[in-house]
């Protein structure tokens, strides 16, 4: 451990973790066919970290999950396509009534965005009051998307407007995308006229899957369409990186 | 009868077959609830990931490749990464998982392991029990609740490169007695 140390080196760590960029890891894997002591160290602890959920107790899984994970997934009416479709139909308007679906929706939209309306969902699912999230909603509009970049060429989703109440939310889910690295994220704007409003981040993993659900402040807004840019970070107000998705330009 | 594979019952999965799906929780929950638990110490957010894995199992396109790697391993990492942002959005409110009893989750019975597996998780626990309180910390932050290293800086009020060498020396321990090191393997009472 006393031999002498390059930049590259201090990569490994960050790679391990999934912390560093895309042209990191490739950097630190060209460093690997020539650094002899972080090759040894690379392949322990990429072991390492394989066996590392081995150190976890087996815990008994209460009886009733089953029942319930399955009831949740297979609705009676629900609609056994892919989950993301260009057509009306979606299916999670099939499966709005369960409680458990919006518990877990829930907590993908909070990954995804600020999340004020956690604390009152999440009291009342905790505290078993699960009528709270019965409401139903209700699909408004949709807009398919398109991929933008040649880089992205197999990009489609859709964005489902719906209301539930008195709010509007997005559902945005997408396909094809580039998996996200380090700080990178998606960000989806809504378009209106030369204003490009933020509704959220997400990531995406090696499945190229994103989904996201927003909350619109504003329930009134024109929508004029969506764009999905990659950008650095989830800090922007602003477009800053390439468009990656959009709808299609209306007809003037 | 032949026991249907794993990589087989994934497939069937893609083409919608229930009973597909219902086999691979059978074979799984446990691990996954597990994992769940381990990194919430919370039945009811273990249920709701739990949920959100399998949900993401049956509805998105995700193809599971036998010639990458066990389906195992393949399901823990949807699981942490489903896991981890789960915990993300509740890191972003409550700042930090009170850690403290994280070793509180009660064991429960072994089931049908092979004495392989067996022999594996004692070595993993072993070697964790050779880490310090900080060493452990700081793996359970980013391994289980997937904190990033400059986050965990940012908690701890220290230098990035202080909290790189401790999961250095924290992985570097691991190894040692995990046997990797020189290839050779510690005594194991079972
Ligand atoms: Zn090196």
């Amino acid at each position: 451990m006393s031999n002498s140390k390059l930049p590259e080196c201090d990569l490994m760590l960050d790679v391990l973790t999934g912390e560093c960029t895309e042209i990191e890891r490739l950097q630190f894997e060209r460093h690997l066919h020539y650094c002899h002591s972080c090759r040894q160290e690379w392949d322990d602890f990429r072991e390492i970290w394989e066996v590392l959920p081995m150190d976890m107790d087996e815990i008994a899984v209460p009886n009733d999950l089953k029942q319930e994970v399955m009831s949740n997934i297979f609705r009676p009416e629900s609609v056994q396509h892919q989950m993301y479709s260009n057509r009306k139909t979606f299916v999670f308007t099939k499966v709005w009534k369960s409680p458990i679906f919006y518990a877990s929706m829930t907590v993908v939209v909070l990954l995804l965005l600020g999340a004020w309306k956690w604390d009152a969902l999440h009291a009342g699912y905790l505290t078993g009051n699960r009528s709270t999230l019965h409401i139903p909603m209700k699909e408004i509009e949709d807009f398919p998307m398109y991929s933008f970049s040649s880089n992205m060429p197999d990009v489609k989703g859709n964005v489902s407007l719906v209301s539930q109440g008195q709010t509007k939310k997005l559902i945005i889910t997408m396909n094809g995308l580039h998996p996200t690295t380090g700080k990178n994220v998606y960000q989806v704007w809504l378009l209106h006229g030369d204003e490009r409003y933020n509704c959220g981040t997400f990531r995406v993993s090696s499945d190229g899957r994103g989904v996201l659900i927003y909350q619109l402040l504003d329930p009134d807004v024109q929508i004029d369409g969506f764009g999905i840019t990659l950008e650095p970070d989830s800090n922007g107000s602003k477009p800053r990186g390439i468009k990656v998705a959009g709808t299609k330009p209306k007809q003037v | 009868m032949d026991v249907i594979s794993d990589a087989e019952l994934m497939r069937r999965v893609h083409d919608k077959q229930r009973f597909a799906l219902e086999e691979l929780y059978d074979r799984y929950v446990k691990l996954v609830y597990s994992f769940a638990m381990k990194a919430t110490r919370d039945e009811q957010k273990s249920r709701e990931i739990v949920q959100l894995v399998f949900m993401r199992l049956w509805t998105s396109s995700l193809s599971f490749d036998p010639a990458k790697g066990k389906f195992v391993n393949w399901l823990i990492t949807i699981t942490r990464n489903i896991t981890i942002d789960y915990l993300r959005i509740q890191n972003r409110k409550n700042h930090l998982v009170d850690i403290t009893d994280f070793r509180a989750v009660e064991a429960a019975e072994l089931t049908e392991e092979t004495v392989i597996e067996q022999l594996q998780r004692q070595r993993i626990r072993q070697a964790c029990q050779e880490l310090n309180e900080k060493q452990a910390q700081l793996i359970e932050r980013i391994y289980w609740q997937g904190f990033t290293l400059s986050e965990i800086a940012e908690q701890n009020n220290e230098p990035l490169g202080t909290v790189k060498s401790r999961l250095h020396l924290a992985l570097k321990i691991l190894r040692n007695h995990l046997g990797l090191a020189q290839g050779g393997v510690r005594d194991v009472e079972l």
